[in-house]
């Protein structure tokens, strides 16, 4: 086995940052958060293609993609939700995905009935985007809720509990 | 690794920070982005392909990567960990900062494992993202080479050596002397026998 080589190279983040001039740390934050609001319009509208598209896959079922390729585009399109959502306050939106993320993401090994569970997590998503559910708290929970509950089935089916 | 929560009136200075930013996500791309620039960043290397950040790291210097590693189709996580490797100097010891969407166990030792520097759980936060960076700025951690491994030490914890091995590094202690006889107490505990008072500085 060869030698550790430990050092340390300059570090150019470091001096430009504490640099003369720049801008207040609660400044920065600021500024970040407004420049956010400005493309809040075109990210969701981005969001609703997004759960457009997961639903036209989940009503063809893999049939057309084949099953491993329909999934793993699923779950891409579930972790950009996840994340985007959860960028601009959708928090029950970012939620849900996150569910998707967790039925479809690697190391699952999904049987046939994944389909339904994922028909379920397509449908909720569209309902937490209603702007009259998603400002009501309780409406979110609701969905939620029923979200966890189907994910709770096909977990314990897939794992031969059910 | 100092952690201290962010002071609101510090000045910090991002204008001539030049940063490579990646994400295969359109959208996910332009919200880290917009976060950067309204920190004051001017120079912004936007890119949604490997190909396209391999180019830049080919190109010109780089003072910070704020990254997804999850590129559809292509594996962002090798690519960061060959530019590491690269000896491409200044870039090669590039400060890392990776951002993850649906985030596992796994994936955090891969990135550890990589050389990244921090790693942030999406949705990003534009606090949380902005003390990350600062974090890394000050990070005082040495860079380590090894055959399988470049990147920031790992080992900051100071947990002493692998279970089993006697360690690899000069500084390290035998595990017969080096392993702790108690688990090590937390400041409050250590509080509770100095009896702290107020004081004006």
């Amino acid at each position: 086995m060869t030698g550790v080589k430990k050092f340390w190279p300059k570090n150019r983040l470091k001096e430009l940052v504490a640099a003369p001039g720049g801008i207040r740390a609660s400044d920065a934050v600021a500024r970040a958060e407004e420049r956010l609001e400005t493309i809040s319009e075109s990210c969701l509208a981005g969001i609703d293609a997004k759960i457009e598209e997961l639903s036209a896959l989940s009503v063809a079922r893999g049939v057309e993609a084949g099953g491993g390729q329909a999934i793993d585009r699923i779950y891409q399109l579930a972790n950009e939700i996840f994340a985007e959502g959860g960028a601009f306050g959708r928090v029950a939106l970012s939620t849900a995905a996150h569910s998707l993320c967790d039925l479809t993401g690697p190391g699952n090994e999904n049987d046939g009935g994944v389909w339904d569970a994922i028909e379920v997590h397509v449908q909720s998503m569209r309902v937490l985007r209603r702007s009259d559910v998603e400002t009501s708290d309780q409406m979110c929970r609701a969905v939620l809720d029923g979200l966890r509950a189907v994910s709770k089935r096909s977990h314990d089916r897939t794992a031969g509990h059910g | 690794m100092s952690k201290r929560s962010l002071d609101p009136n510090r000045k910090v200075n991002l204008e001539n920070v030049t940063v490579l930013v990646m994400d295969g996500s359109s959208h996910g791309l332009e919200i880290l982005s917009q976060i950067l620039a309204g920190f004051g960043v001017r120079t912004l290397l936007r890119a949604s392909s490997l190909e396209e950040a391999r180019r830049f790291t080919e190109k010109a210097p780089i003072d910070l990567i704020v990254a997804d590693p999850d590129v559809p189709g292509e594996d962002g996580y090798d690519f960061l960990r060959d530019l590491r490797r690269s000896k491409r100097q200044p870039n090669c010891y590039v400060p890392i900062v990776l951002v993850t969407g649906h985030t596992r166990d796994s994936n955090i030792k891969r990135a550890r494992d990589i050389g990244a520097n921090m790693i942030v759980a999406k949705p990003v936060s534009s606090k949380v993202l902005f003390e990350r960076i600062l974090w890394v700025a000050a990070d005082p951690r040495p860079f380590v080479e090894l055959d399988h491994y470049v990147g920031p030490d790992r080992r900051f914890k100071f947990t002493g050596p692998p279970p089993g091995t006697d360690g690899r590094r000069e500084a390290d202690l035998p595990s017969v002397v080096g392993d702790a006889a108690a688990p090590n107490m937390s400041q409050s505990e250590v509080d509770t026998f100095m009896k702290p008072q107020k004081v004006s500085l």
